[in-house]
């Protein structure tokens, strides 16, 4: 090869890693999307979804074996026995069967958006919200039942109740659906987005959501009314995660790290604790014990429902998602940290952490 | 830093566009638009330098030079150098504008980057660029649907079942006729750097086709708003000769003054290799016109 296209080549590669420099790596940025039973942790992140030993953190497999770069993950898995339900990137949504290596049984390839959040699953159907503003209801055999559309993408975790599909909605709405076809039975408006998926209350038949306006709501599953909003006087910040139910109580936090408990029946305050950071994630619920709070700046604690603090740990990387609470583990997904998945026990003890090898 | 000072105050006004015509896609063409106009003066002064240089490589005393000490580089050098700061050009001087512009063409990238937040991470770190004036209630979330495309998905146009990524294509054409109109005429000179800029011209459309065809449609239409502008801001200037891209047409680039204008040495001067008389002047006055034009007296 001649100098003159060498140096021709060269250029040419100096200019792509220019742009490249603007544009490669993935095409969206987000966190580990973690999923547990009482046998397998599912990890979903960038190309690779994978299996861990909850005994250990040891990876039991990955799927795909060989990554390929336009299949990334985020989307925390369904887990339903054996099945594994997980969507992408690439607008597939895949059931794959977890016993030995995997295998994906199917692929519903009707979507034209991304998969970001959690589907939902209620006997044999499986509603998995996406980007491109559907929201698609499909049986166990891969045949679409419904789907229902919207003005924006649906990235929540969706919540079945009796005969709806209950889902929070950018578009400052909670999307009440009809089970059997997708159909719409009411729409309640928030004043701001409402990223947080929707927590049902048995006990009052009732809805408890947030929104990015600074406010949180229950809502009458029944009649669609808001029954009572909160909004700490004007001073509650933006709600991105769901609240938790506990002794009477329905407890929540905003992006500044208050927590706020209230009475689900009058949504009067019971009382407001400062977890002292910056806080997305949610409260994740230690029966018996308290409620783990995950601060960004990568600070886990157990706080005890008396508001003291049992245990505090640091870990290296930013926590944007709230923790996951096994029979015996609190698994931590940290964002751009040494490890990906940080596992406790009740005690505050690191039992292990997880990191993918390449 | 570079968040502080860039990015979020470009992604606040590209918001504030958003909140003012209620389209992000209409608010990425004009604040594409926007920053283009802001940079012009830049960009024009980018321009001129290159023509000069241009005009300097082809001028005739220039090309002497370069015979005359072709064996001896050291000397070429010299004696260009001296011209370059007689002349006030530097070989630099269209490079400085282009430098001071990448940083603001970065971040504007990045500033719509952010703003097509479409993960629940990319949500929480717009929420909190976005200055504490503007209501985020009102901002969030962003409408990312545009004529028939999602701009937060690569783009396609589905006809009969195919989706034909219409952005992409054009992304290409446009990146095309942009270098078109961006590439020097060639001075016939050097064929070597004709075949490095043949070679960008042809590869960069392609990378630029495949980076649209990946990455969102917001991205894909950030690019073409801005090669049509930077096109147009060309044609402004009477610097784009269409008959480069469009054979047919007979269009010529408009006569401009000439940058510099280098003033032919009288041929003893030259033998007596006495140092380059140059003058910087857009316009030569009449009486150093008459003055040159005046026969010299031999001894």
């Amino acid at each position: 090869m001649s100098k003159k296209y060498l140096r021709s080549l060269l250029i040419v590669l100096l200019a792509g890693l220019l742009l490249a420099g603007c544009a490669m790596g993935p095409r969206a940025e987000s966190t580990p999307g973690i999923s547990a039973d009482e046998n397998k942790i599912i990890v979903s992140y960038l190309n690779y979804v994978y299996k861990l030993d909850p005994a250990n953190g040891k990876e039991a497999w990955r799927y795909p074996a060989k990554a390929n770069t336009k299949q990334v993950f985020y989307a925390p898995a369904l887990i339903d026995g054996e099945s594994i339900y997980v969507g992408d990137f690439a607008n597939d949504f895949l059931k794959i069967n977890a016993i030995g290596a995997p295998t994906v049984d199917w692929t519903f390839t009707e979507a034209k958006g991304w998969y970001q959040g959690k589907a939902a699953i209620d006997g044999s159907l499986i509603i998995a919200p996406n980007s491109d503003r559907n929201i698609y209801a499909i049986d166990e055999n891969n045949n679409l039942v419904w789907t229902h559309r919207d003005q924006f993408a649906y990235i929540s975790e969706p919540l079945v109740v009796e005969n709806m599909v209950i889902v929070s909605s950018q578009d400052h709405k909670v999307v009440f659906l009809n089970k059997a076809d997708g159909t719409t039975i009411r729409e309640v408006a928030l004043n701001g987005a409402v990223i947080a998926a929707p927590v049902y209350d048995p006990e009052t038949d009732s809805i408890f959501v947030g929104s990015l306006a600074g406010e949180f709501v229950r809502i009458d599953r029944q009649s669609g009314e808001i029954v009572w909003r909160y909004d700490g006087g004007g001073t509650l910040e933006s709600v991105w995660s769901e609240p938790i139910l506990v002794d009477g109580q329905v407890i929540f936090n905003d992006k500044t790290g208050k927590i706020i408990s209230l009475s689900p029946e009058t949504g009067a305050e019971n009382w407001p604790f400062d977890a002292g950071g910056t806080m997305s994630a949610g409260l994740a619920l230690v029966e018996g014990k308290g409620f783990v709070v995950a601060l960004e700046d990568g600070v886990v604690s157990l706080i005890g429902l008396d508001r003291q603090s049992i245990w505090s740990r640091q870990v290296s990387g930013t926590l944007f998602d709230t923790p996951i609470v096994t029979e015996n583990l609190i698994l931590v997904g940290a964002f751009k940290g040494d490890n990906l998945v940080y596992a406790f026990d009740f005690q505050g003890q690191q039992v292990w952490a997880f990191k993918p090898e390449k | 830093m570079w968040d502080t000072l860039i990015v979020q105050p470009f992604t606040n006004v590209l918001l504030m566009i958003t909140m003012l015509v209620k389209n992000f896609g209409v608010a990425i063409i004009l604040f594409t638009i926007l920053i283009k106009l802001v940079t012009y003066p830049l960009t024009a002064k980018q321009i001129k330098s290159s023509q000069a240089m241009q005009e300097l490589q082809k001028n005739p005393r220039y090309l002497k030079m370069q015979e005359k000490y072709k064996d001896n580089k050291e000397k070429l050098a010299e004696e260009q150098m001296r011209l370059y700061r007689e002349l006030g050009v530097s070989p630099f001087s269209s490079c400085l504008p282009m430098l001071l512009q990448f940083p603001i063409i970065i971040g504007l990238y990045q500033s719509i980057m952010r703003a097509m937040a479409s993960t629940p991470l990319e949500l929480i770190k717009l929420e909190r660029m976005i200055y504490p004036f503007l209501d985020s209630t009102k901002i969030l979330p962003i409408q990312n649907r545009f004529l028939w495309m999602d701009l937060g998905q690569p783009e396609r146009l589905m006809i009969a079942g195919i989706g034909i990524p219409v952005l992409a294509i054009l992304v290409v054409l446009s990146t095309l006729v942009q270098t078109k109109v961006m590439q020097p005429p060639s001075s016939g000179g050097n064929d070597q750097a004709a075949a490095m800029t043949n070679s960008m011209n042809m590869t960069m459309p392609i990378l630029m086709g495949v980076m649209a065809y990946q990455f969102s449609a917001g991205l894909a239409l950030y690019f073409v708003v801005s090669n049509l502008t930077t096109i147009g801001q060309y044609a402004a200037m009477g610097k784009t000769d269409w008959s480069r891209i469009f054979p047919w047409v007979k269009s010529k680039p408009k006569q401009s003054k000439p940058a510099i204008v280098i003033p032919d040495l009288p041929e003893e001067e030259e033998e007596e290799e006495e140092p380059m008389i140059v003058e910087k002047i857009s316009k030569p006055s009449a009486r150093a016109s008459a003055k040159r034009q005046r026969p010299k007296m031999k001894k």
